[in-house]
Parts: C-alpha cells; structure tokens; sequence
C-alpha cells in the first residue's frame, strides 16, 4: 500500500535531511505522517508546550519568533520546524503560519526513533552544524537587544537598491577616486570583460595608495584586491556578516550565476539592523538639534521596507511608521519647551489625518493644531504658542513632513484654539455644513493628541461625538462626500484606470482604494459615537451598532487591510528600486490571485456605498 | 424527496429496517455521528474511486482510496488504497484516465470483499468526498447487487460545501474552478498527480482541513453546518 | 419630419443632457480637495427644488382642471402655493435644527418611540405611493400620446423609464440635472402659452393676456363665460362647490406638502439657514413663473377647445364640426383612449355641451342633440394638446411632452429614493432586522422602488381620478397624519408618544376612510359604499379635502390622549424648548 503515498515520499526524498535516509525507511515514512492545514495567520505552537510532533512544510511558511515577538526565522517549503522542541521536551517559540500552510506531521517516538537510527539525522537536528551558526547570529541580535527582523530572514538581493560602480582596470586611480566621489560610493568593482577582476575600496586608496605615496596616475589595477571574496545574492544577510567579521573586510562583491549583481557594505547591512522601529524611537530621543532629527528621519523609508519585508500587517506597519513621526514631534516639542521655557497654559498638541488615524506609511504633509485650555488669553499667551507651534512645524519640515498645503498647521491661528475656540469649530462644521468646507474638514474629524494634556481632546471629542451622534443632515453631508471616490471598478469587474496624463494606466490605490473605506468608517464612528480614530478600530467597534452590520464591518476591515498591503508592497518595491513611493500601481504588478482578492475588495466597498448613498439619500447633498 | 424531512438518524433506522441482517445491517445498526458535534470530535471518511466509468448504473468500481480524518488532521496510517475486480473488461478510454489495466485489476479484490473493507472503515465515521455524487451512486449500487439493498451514510462534499460559499457571496461558480485541483489552488494546497484513488482521497481530505481552516473555525462548526445529503 | 421623430428626439435629446450633466456634475466636484468652494448656489438650488415641487400634477393637470373646473380649482393654486411657504417657514427650520433630516427620524426621536417611528414611516411610504400614481399618470399620458399607443402601454414604458431614471438618480449631481429639468419644464409650460396668448389677445404675457381683451374688445374671461353658458355649463368664473368644502381643500393641500419627504430634503441641501431661506425664495419665484401661467394656459386652452369644435354660433347648422373632419390631434389623442367620441344623434358632427344641465335640454332637443358626444376628455390631456389644438409648430408640441415627463421625472425619483430609503432603512434596518447586510439593505431598497413604482403604475391605470386629484389625495393623507405630529412635536411639549401614535392613526383612518367610501376600497372601481357626489358628502366636504377635517381629529386625539397618560420625559421637553431657541448661542458667545 504504500507505493500509493509515492508523492508523499518523493517529496521528502527531495527535501533534507529526509534524502539522507535509506530508501527502505523512505518508503515506509509517509504512512506514519499526519497531515494538518493550518490558516495563515494562525499560531500553530506557542513556549511551554508539550511537542508531539515534528512539522514538514508541505507547501505555505511559518515565521519562528521567541516569547517576545523577536523574529528568528521563516520556513517554507521543505522545511521542517517543532525538532529541537521535541528533542528538548518543550517548545521554546511561537510559530505562525504566515501563509495558508499544509504540513506533514512526524509523530514525536517515529522522529525520536529516526535521530536514534540515523546519525545524520541527529546530527541535523542537534545544536550543531547549521543550527550552531544559527544560533550564533541569533544570539548576536538578540544581545544586543535590537528587535530586529534583518538579517536572520533577508538575502542579499534585499539589500542591493543602488546602483554599482565599476570600471575597467586600465584606468587611473585618480579617475577611479574621482568616480567613487562623483557616486558617492565607498568601493568600486574592477570588472574585466564582465568579469569580477578585483575591488578597491576607501581602505584601498588610503593604504595602498596616499600612504605609499603612489602615483595616482598608475592603473587602478596596482591597488586592487585580487579575487576578492564574493556572496551570492541568494545568501542571507547574516552569511555576509559573518564572513566579513572573518575576514575583517568591509566590502563583498555580490554575484548571480557568475555575473556582478552589485556590492554590499557593512554599513549597508548595519543601517539594515537599525532600521527597527524600536531603535529608530530610541535614536530620535538622543537627538538634541533639528539637524540631528532631520538626519536621523531619512531612515524612515528603510524602515517602512524592513518592516513590508517582514511581512508585518499593514495595520501593524501604519501604526509603527505613525509612532515615528508621534516620537519626531514629541521630541521636538521637548525641545521647544526647553528653549522657550514651560508652558503658560495646559495645552494638547494635536495631529489630524493618517498620523492620528495611525495609517501612516510614507512620510507626507503635516497636519496638526494646538489645543489650548480655556485659561489661554491670545493678549498674554499668544506669543509663547505662536513661537511653539513654528518651532514644531519648522522642524517636522526639516524632517520630511512637508508643510500642509490646506494650511492645517498649528501655526495658523484658526487651528491653535482653545478648547471653546475648537467647539465652536465644530459647531459650525456639524450644524452648518458644507460640502466643500466638510471636505476640508473631514480631517479633523480624525484627531489624536500627541503630546500634552490629553484630557483636553478627550472632552473636546465627547463634545463633538454627542453632536455628530444626533445630527443626521451633517451625516448625511459627509455621506454626500464619501461616495466622491469610488473604487475603481467598472461593469463587468473590470479595473478603471487613472488616465490623468501623469499616471496613465494605472489604480490610484489611495483614492479609490483606502479613502473611501476611511470616510465610511469615519462616517459610521461618528454616527454610533465612537471616538476610536484608526480605520481598522472603527471597523471593530462598529459592527452591529445599527450604521452597519457586523458583517459589512468585517467585510470592510478585510478589504481595508488588503488594499493597505497591496499599496505597501507596491511602495516598497519603489524604494528598493530607489523611486520615491507613490500610490499608482500598474495593474500588472499583480497577480491573479491578488488581481480577484483587490476586486472583491472593491466590490465590498462598492457596495457599502450604494447601502450609504441609499440610507442617507446622499446624491442630492 | 420527502427525505429531507427526516432525520439522518431516522433515515438510517429506516434504512436498517429494510436490510437484510449481515454485513451491511450490522453496518447501519450502528448510530452516525450526530449532527450537532463539533467537526473535530467526528472522525471523517475521505474517499475516492475509480470506475470503468461516470455511469454508475452500469460501470464498475475499479479502486478505492481512503484516509482518516480524526481531529482534523489526517492519519495517513489508517489510509488504505486496493483494486476491484470488474466483470467486465476496462474501456481503453478511461484506462488511459487511471492507469489501471486489465492484468492489474484481474489481482484486485472481489467486489463483496471490497465493500466489507469500506463498510469497516465507515462505521461510525462521515464520509468525505469531492463531488460525492459519484461515490455515493457507485456504494449505493454495489451495496445492492452484493446486500440487496441499498447503503447510506452521513456525507460531507468538498464541492457542496465551496458551491454554498460561493452562492452566498454572490458569486456563480463554473464548473472548471470548481473540479478539485483548481479548488486546492485556490488554498495554497500544492498539485497532487491527479486519478490514483487513494492521492485524490487525501486531496479532497487537505482541501476540506482547508476550507474549514477559513471558514469561521473549528470551535463553533458542526457537523450539521457542512453535511449534505447525497 | 414626422411629429412622433420629432418628439423622440427632443425627449432622447433631454435625457443625454440630464444624464451628460449628472457625470459632469460627478467629475467636477470629484478630486478637488483643496479648492475653496460655496457648494450649491441658492438660486441654483431654488431651481432644483422647484423641479421637485412641481410635478406632473402641477404640470399637466392643474390647467387642465382649471378648464374644466375653472375658478374652483384655482384652490390647487393657492394650496400648494401656501404649504411651500408653511413648509419653508414653519417646518423646514425647526427640522434643520433638530438633526433630522427626514419625518420619521423627527418623529421617532421626538415621540422617543419606535411605534411612532413605524407609523410615521407608514403614513409616509402610504402618502408618497399615492403621489407617484399622480406621475405615473403624468408620464402614461405623456408617452401614450407622443409613441401613439394606448394609455396602459404609456404606463408601462413611463414605469420602465422612471425605474431606471431613480436608480440612477441616487447619484451625486442629481442636484444639478434637476436644475436643468427645470429649465426644460419651465420653457415647455411657457412658450406654448405666449404663442397662444397672442394668438388670442396680441400680449405675449400670457398673466397680462388672461386679464386683457380679444381682438373684438371682449375680456378674455367673460367671452369665456359666454361661449360656455351657449353651451348649458356653467359660468367659468363661477364658485360651484361650497365654501366650506374650497376651504378645507385648500388647507389640506396646504398642510399636506409638509410630510412629503421630496421636499422636505430640499431644505437640507443648502448648508446655511441663511442660503436654505433664499433658496426657498427662489424656488417660490421659479414656481411662481408656472403657476401664474396656468390659469392662461386653462382658460385659453379651454376657449380654443369649445372653438374648435363649435365653430360658429349655437344653433346654426353648420356650427358643429364634422367628425370626419376633426383635426389630426383629435385623432391621435382618441388613440389613446383618453379622449373620446360618441355619434349619438347620427349627424357625423360634434356636439360637446352640458347634457346634464336640465335647462339647456329643451333647447338641445330642439337642435336635434342626443347628448354630449364627446364621452371622454381626460383632464390631463389639456396642457399636452393645448399647442395642437392652438396650431403651434411641430417643435413646441415636442417641447411639451419633453416637460411632461421632466416634471414627472424629477417629481418621481425623488419621491422613490424616499420610499427605498424609508422602507429599507427606517423600516427594515431599523426595526425588524438591525443587523441586516448591506447588500440585503440595498437589494431591499430596489425591490422597495420597483414594487412602489408597479403599484402606482397599476394604481395609475385604474385611476381614482385625473393626476392632479390623485396628487390631492395624496396630500389629504399627510395633512391628516404627519402634518400634526410634526406641529406638535416642534410647538407642543406636552404631547407624548402614545398621544402622538394615537393622533396620526386616528387621522389617516378617518381620511382613509372616508376617501375609500367614496372612491372605492383601494381605489378599486366599483368598490364605493356611496356614490361620489356632493349631495352624499359629510357637510359638502370632498375626499380630496377631507384631509383636513382628518388633521382636526388627529390633533384632538393626540392633545387627549396626552393630557390622560404621562408627559414625556424632561429630556425631551427641554430638546423641544430647545430647537425653538437658537442653539449654540451659548458657545458662540463664550467665545
């Protein structure tokens, strides 16, 4: 009976260290597996249990993670994973599948009885050999205490966005140098015929060049190092690491099937490691100046793509990217009262838009106020503020968070209020609307204080939920402008292109895609009197309190997270690819798979929508 | 048609009553999983065959493929995979389809040995298939020509189950998606070699882990939410 | 080219434009986040609201009944007139203030009670249906004239055509297609009637030309005056119901237009009191520049109808118009069956007069007339073939049909966007089924629309009486229901919600019964306890303006009952104190 498992068994005969096992034992393998699937998303193990099986990916990928959520690996296909817990009696990680995920299940006595039998088996799975080295930089990671996710799980190839530079090795040094400078680059590639003939790095040039006092005119050739030690680009991270501490250069060629990919530095693979969200909040506290902000912001980008390469959620990537620029302002917010003294009056600094809803990904513009208490005199405090709020809004500039074109900056004295000055705001937005004007304002319906008294917008925030709560027209106003974007979805599900001239054929994946799921979520908190800002919340909290329906609330955070990871790995391919991040995919970026999954989405919303449009009559607003 | 007013439970007594005593009686006089169990206190059935051809009332089984389901998961040990011997002599056409040849099958088993190996996997299991429609039909009709009457048991079908999912969210499904291999796509399952009884009964058996996988979980689904009626 | 091309052309050719503004609208105010606009203009808005106000009824019926009725139902006239300006000063405030932007939500929230909810919802959908029979009407007698089909067959494709005309008029813009229907309605009313009026008295204002003189120096209304009583009907300008009866119709009419959703709405579109006040301003000067042309278009329609058959002087031999002469309109209206033609006395002439008036019998024996042998005028035909019958241009006859169906149509999708809401949000999602899917909530909205529009198209068929009569009714129900909730509910904080429950079913039972005894159980023919005539009814009073008395009983009713039970809670007393005295005026000084 067993020849009928033969798919089975030749699927582990392909994987090690199953090939390692004699043909005999092969055979009678797979009757002895169970077989389980597991849903992405889905913890299979977690620290402190008792193990019973040793897991064999079939097909999908898990991630292994230690108690503290701290990444140690992914495994996919082929792969096995549970071993060293069996072995130990207790699982010390957390695995999750992090794709739908079939796995064979080699009961715990059959693995036990195979590591008794088979040397090599044991020798595998044991602390030694490829588990020691994994060991080795896992330790070296979790050390330092640095929440990383690089370089254990990243390859090569993850790390090579820029351009490489090479020359021939008939030209000058001084050309080389030249070159180098022109290119910013620390080394330069010397290639003969396509061929990797050498490197000179920085290194290079002062020791073997100015301090020997060569002439700089001499071939580049004479101060190169000859077949340098190179790394694939299938190679993870770590591998580059260890052979450059081994070696203690600071330079690897990167090859693919014998060509020159490019060349990676340790500092490329340093900048990696502190591309953690964690120790970026920790660097910006350091900083003392808005030049050292400003600096310390532009690994911002690189943290958005570790994170996407991680695979993190789009909800847990908003929220991470969001936290930086709260901590930019914090920091700067410190810095003003430090140089302009404490505060006269209470005060809340307030931040409207994606940074509140904590659905940042890219940098973009400010958009932010002062909320002041009821004790602010414009005659004796107004000054105080008004240098405050220029000092913020200079400095979240220079740190990439552009000047907000609509003027929504605490700079501009209608939005540096007091708390009376803010509800009278509102009041006119909810009892007087105005379509355009509530288009403005839509953004400060989504509100967060960011530093200061808290309390302050709490109670603006019950004052504005209990008259939103009541007033339908002003709902119904804002339902008028939800349905201005509208997915980009056409009869028969096919995809409507932009075609402005500047992104021609492609889906505007932030207009048609997230604002209208934001404006209906905002509509439905408003309505129901939930003052949760981020989308994802709003969604939880709404479902069933009569503006929607449980199902047509999870329906929508569904479709919200889809379209947030779809934009997201589009924006990450950008910055690798070294482009600024836009939102415009081109629908072939796609695969079917994703293509069927984007349009349900947009049909979910679509939907919505109508329901809406129907409920509030919203066309004639 | 008025069986759908009744009971499984009292469908099978039913059943029992008509029955001659043997094989098959001692078969239904055991009660069935009761429909409101939870999916991963049943034990499952997923099985498969192959016949000369689609018409059961006239082709012949030609092999049969079964495995395990216990705690969804599934318990490769207990699959089991044999030959039929058919009366008759097997259609090139549809050997061509399964690889099962004359020479081979004339070694498989008498149809009556067969089914009592099937009838001790089933007892007090569901069984599993993918568009049971043909498995049903062909137990149904060696149940009759070797018992005198016919057989029944309670039925989970992979494609009933995907085919209300889809109805339910609007969509109409076409009949190439729904065939096996296109389904397991749609889950991330990898592609199996397909028509060997025993590969697509664990198919089908990974495809149904799966759907109930993504469906809303095994804590809350019973039996009755997924069950079919052949 | 034919009259039938050319008619479709002009009604094909108005749809694009409604539907090429409607995606324009959609596309310009899309995108443009930070350009600084006012929204709607008032006037623009007064345009729009206009278009809703005036529907096939006023369009094409209220002419018509002025030629038929003549003085009496100028009562229509100052009826809905008078609750536009109830409606934008009484109500339409107070709603705005209130959050609400439609009936029930004001009712239930201020009666705290679902029942109230449910039953003003009710009221509504009742009230709203019986409106949609009048468009229904308005568009089959529209289409069946113009694609020359019988009147059923009119219906049906007005039915197709308004389905498909609301769906699509959930879309944003529609704001803006109204203005233009509108302009297309208000040209179609006006330029017939100049013609026509300086056919007849040289004034191209047809207001100045009703008050002026004929080329032979007679007043226009008394040489009408004359040329009926020729023929035994009475004076155009006399006062033929009682007093009490034109009184009670008014008010009904009056008090009735402030239910109606449609309208309503209009008044929250705009985003300041101070924009809604001037929007409904003009809206009154753009119906005005109907509803002064329509007594002209009535008198002078009706002038040149009796012309036209009577040719000459009564009694001569040759007055009458030979049938087999008749003009093409005769023809092509008897088509439809809503005009017809008897022979009675076997002359092959027309004879149209007063066969009933007892009088005049003696002298139509003596002209050897059998009996009136026009069988059926249908009311609603006047203002179609008015231009026809005036000789106009092929262009302008087009033009009328073109504004038929525009008054019909923005009257109609406005009414069922409410219906579909009412029913699928306020009635389903709101009571029965809270938690119910999007996707159901929408499908609900749909079939709510198609069965409201079948069921007026059917109601429509079999009619209780021309549009305009339908549209009374319609107007009776929610002066006897909603009108009085409303008015209480805003200027009375005593009432509570089982006075106020009580008051609107006790209201809408007594008008709807009342209107069923004689129009027959659910308009169906032939169903009436009595027959329809003033000597049967209760004081004099009509069905049509029975909706009054109906609001009398239900504020006796609800100001009873609440005196009896126990008065709302504190809350809501001071939510009623407050909306009559303006709100936020505290924080706008605090700060």
């Amino acid at each position: 009976m067993d020849i009928e498992l033969i798919e089975i068994r030749e699927f582990l005969a392909a994987h090690h260290p199953f090939n390692q096992l004699p043909d005999a034992e092969l055979d009678k393998l797979p009757s002895a597996l169970e077989l389980s699937y597991i849903r992405r998303d889905t913890l299979i193990f977690s620290p402190d249990m008792d193990p019973h099986y040793l897991y064999i990916i079939r097909s999908g990928a898990v991630e292994v993670s230690d108690k503290h959520g701290l990444l140690l690996s992914r495994r996919g296909e082929g792969d096995t994973f549970g071993a060293r817990s069996v072995l130990r009696g207790r699982t010390r990680f957390n695995v999750r599948a992090i794709e739908d995920t079939l796995v064979y299940k080699l009961p715990r006595f059959k693995f036990k009885q195979l590591c008794d039998h088979y040397e090599y088996f044991a020798y595998f799975y044991h602390a030694d050999g490829a588990a020691r080295l994994q060991d080795a930089v896992q330790q070296q990671t979790t050390s330092r205490g640095d929440h990383d996710v690089g370089l254990m799980t990243l390859q090569i190839k993850d790390f090579l966005s820029r351009k490489c530079v090479m020359s021939s090795p008939d030209i000058s040094i001084s050309a080389a140098a030249k070159k180098m400078t022109e290119e910013m680059a620390s080394a330069i590639l010397i290639c003969d015929h396509e061929k990797l003939a050498g490197i000179v790095t920085d290194r290079d040039m002062r020791s073997r060049c100015l301090a020997t006092e060569m002439d700089s005119k001499a071939p580049v050739s004479s101060i190169m190092t000859v077949n340098p030690y190179t790394i694939n680009q299938e190679d993870y991270a770590y591998a580059a690491l260890l052979l450059m501490s081994r070696r203690n250069i600071h330079h690897l060629p990167v090859m693919h099937q014998g060509k020159v990919m490019g060349v990676i530095s340790a500092s490329d693979l340093i900048q990696r490691q502190s591309a953690s969200p964690i120790f970026l909040v920790g660097d910006i506290y350091k900083q003392t100046t808005i030049a050292q902000l400003a600096e310390t912001s532009t690994r911002i980008p690189q943290v958005l793509v570790t994170l996407i390469d991680a695979d993190a959620t789009a909800h847990s990537i908003g929220h991470m990217i969001s936290i930086l620029g709260e901590t930019i302002t914090t920091r700067l917010l410190q810095l003003a009262e430090e140089k302009f003294g404490p505060a006269p009056v209470e005060y809340c600094w307030l931040s409207f838009g994606s940074l509140a809803r904590l659905e940042q990904t890219a940098q973009s513009d400010q958009d932010n106020g002062l909320l002041l208490s009821n004790n602010y005199d414009p005659q004796q405090h107004g000054e105080y503020f008004e240098k405050l709020a220029q000092f913020v809004s200079d400095g979240m500039n220079a740190c990439g968070y552009d000047y907000c074109p609509g003027n929504v900056m605490a700079t501009n004295t209608s939005w540096r209020q007091s708390l009376s000055g803010w509800k009278h705001h509102f009041d006119n937005w909810i009892n007087k609307p105005e379509p355009k004007a509530l288009m403005h304002a839509s953004i400060f319906f989504d509100m967060r204080c960011l530093y200061g008294k808290s309390e302050l917008l709490h109670e603006l925030q019950q004052y504005v939920l209990a008259l939103s709560k009541a007033n339908r027209i002003f709902l119904a106003y804002l339902a008028g402008n939800a349905l201005h974007h509208t997915p980009p979805l056409g009869f028969f599900r096919r995809f409507v292109l932009v075609n402005d001239g500047e992104h021609n054929n492609t889906l505007d994946l932030k207009h048609s895609g997230l604002v209208p799921i934001i404006d209906l979520a905002r509509i439905y908190a408003l309505a129901s009197g939930i003052n949760a800002v981020n989308t994802q919340s709003r969604l939880e909290l709404v479902g069933g309190l009569g503006e929607v329906s449980t199902q047509g609330a999870a329906d929508l955070k569904h479709a919200l997270e889809l379209v947030s990871m779809i934009r997201l790995r589009h924006q990450a391919r950008m910055i690798k690819a070294g482009g600024k991040p836009d939102n415009f995919l081109l629908p072939d970026e796609l695969s079917n798979f994703e293509r069927n999954h984007l349009k349900d989405a947009f049909e979910i919303v679509r939907t919505m929508q109508a329901a809406i449009g129907q409920r509030y009559q919203a066309g004639r607003f | 048609m008025f069986e759908h007013f009744f009971t499984i439970e009292q469908l099978r007594k039913r059943c029992l009553n008509k029955t001659r005593s043997g094989p098959l009686a001692d078969y239904l006089s055991e009660p069935f999983a009761s429909p409101d169990n939870k999916l991963n206190q049943i034990e499952f059935l997923a099985l498969d065959l192959e016949a000369t051809g689609l018409d059961f009332q006239r082709d012949e089984i030609l092999s049969v493929g079964f495995t395990v389901v216990r705690n969804m998961s599934v318990i490769l040990a207990e699959s089991d995979y044999f030959l039929v011997r058919p009366k008759q002599a097997i259609p090139e056409n549809t050997a061509i389809i399964h690889h099962i040849f004359d020479d081979a099958s004339s070694k498989g088993l008498e149809l009556e040995h067969a089914l009592l190996k099937i009838l001790k996997a089933l007892q007090g299991r569901v069984l599993l298939a993918h568009h049971a429609n043909i498995e049903c039909g062909f137990l149904n009709r060696a149940c009759q020509q070797v018992f005198g009457s016919g057989i029944m048991f309670p039925l989970v079908d992979t494609f009933t189950i995907e085919f209300k999912s889809l109805k339910r969210r609007g969509v109409t499904p076409y009949n190439q998606g729904m065939r096996l291999a296109s389904l397991r796509e749609d889950y991330n399952l990898p592609r199996y070699p397909a028509h060997n009884a025993l590969s697509d009964a664990i198919a089908t058996a990974e495809l149904f882990l799966a759907q109930i996988a993504h469906r809303s979980g095994l804590d809350e689904m019973k039996l009755k939410d997924v069950m079919s009626r052949c | 080219m034919d009259l039938q091309t050319l008619t479709l052309l002009v009604v094909g050719a108005t749809f694009a434009l409604y539907i090429a503004i409607a995606l324009w609208a959609r596309a310009a105010t899309t995108g443009e986040f930070y350009v600084a606009g006012k929204g709607v203009h008032p006037v623009a808005n007064g345009m729009a609201t206009a278009a809703d106000w005036m529907s096939a009824a006023s369009f094409i019926s209220m002419a018509g009944m002025i030629s038929f009725k003549g003085y009496d139902a100028s009562v229509y006239l100052m009826g809905w007139t008078g609750g536009y300006v109830l409606l934008a000063l009484l109500l339409a405030p107070y709603l705005r203030k209130f959050g609400k932007f439609t009936v029930p939500e004001f009712i239930g929230e201020r009666y705290y009670s679902r029942t109230a909810r449910i039953v003003a919802v009710i009221c509504l959908i009742v009230a709203s249906i019986t409106y949609v029979i009048g468009q229904m009407k308005g568009v089959g007698v529209a289409f069946s004239r113009f694609l020359e089909v019988d009147f059923a067959t009119g219906v049906l494709v007005g039915m197709a055509i308004v389905f498909v005309y609301a769906v699509i008029g959930g879309m944003k813009g529609i704001t803006y297609t109204q203005i233009a229907q509108y302009v297309v309605l208000i040209f179609a009313y006006t330029v017939p009637a100049i013609f026509i009026s300086l056919q007849l008295t040289g004034n191209p204002l047809p207001q100045l030309g009703l008050g002026g003189s004929m080329s032979d120096g007679v007043h226009v209304l008394e040489k009408l005056d004359l040329v009926l009583q020729d023929l035994g009907f009475s004076k155009y300008t006399e006062q033929k119901g009682g007093t009490l009866n034109i009184f009670l119709l008014t008010l009904s009419l009056m008090i009735g237009t402030a239910g109606l959703p449609h309208v309503i709405i209009r008044f929250f579109t705009v985003p300041k009191v101070k924009d809604a006040r001037s929007s409904a301003g003009w809206a009154l000067v753009f119906i005005a520049i109907l509803y002064t042309t329509a007594p002209a278009v009535g008198a002078m329609a009706m002038f040149n109808l009796v012309k036209t058959v009577q040719t000459e002087e009564v009694g001569s031999a040759t007055a009458n118009l030979v049938y087999e002469d008749r003009p093409s309109w005769f023809s092509n209206w008897e088509k439809t069956g809503l005009l017809g033609f008897e022979d009675k006395n076997g002359d092959g002439r027309i004879q149209y007069y007063n066969d009933k008036n007892q009088e005049f019998a003696a002298k139509a024996e003596q002209l050897g007339w059998k009996g009136n042998e026009l069988t059926k005028i249908d009311n609603d035909i006047m203002v179609l073939a008015n231009p026809e019958i005036a000789g106009l241009p092929n262009w302008v006859i087009a033009l009328v049909a073109a504004g038929g169906i525009a008054a019909a149509l923005s009257t109609a999708a406005g009414l069922l966007l409410a219906i579909s809401s009412a029913i699928s949000h306020d009635l389903l999602k709101g009571v029965f089924v809270p938690n119910i899917s999007e996707k159901k909530e929408l499908m609900a909205g749909r079939i709510a629309m198609a069965g409201a529009i079948v069921l007026a198209g059917y109601l429509g068929m079999n009619p209780p009486g021309f549009a305009a009569e339908v549209v009374a009714l319609a107007f009776g129900l929610a002066a006897s229901s909603i009108f009085p909730a409303l008015m209480m509910g805003i200027f009375n904080k005593r009432i509570n919600s089982s006075g106020a429950i009580w008051g609107m079913l006790s209201g809408l039972t007594v008008t709807v019964v009342y209107i069923f005894v004689f129009k027959g159980w659910f308009f169906v023919p032939g169903t009436n306890n009595l027959p329809n005539t003033p000597d049967n009814w209760l004081l004099g009073i009509s069905p049509e303006a029975f909706g009054a008395v109906g609001a009398l009983v239900n504020f006796m009713v609800a100001i009873a009952v609440s005196r009896v039970t126990k008065a709302p809670p504190d809350h809501i007393q001071h939510m009623v104190e407050d909306i009559r005295v303006p709100k936020g005026a505290s924080a706008a000084t605090e700060h």
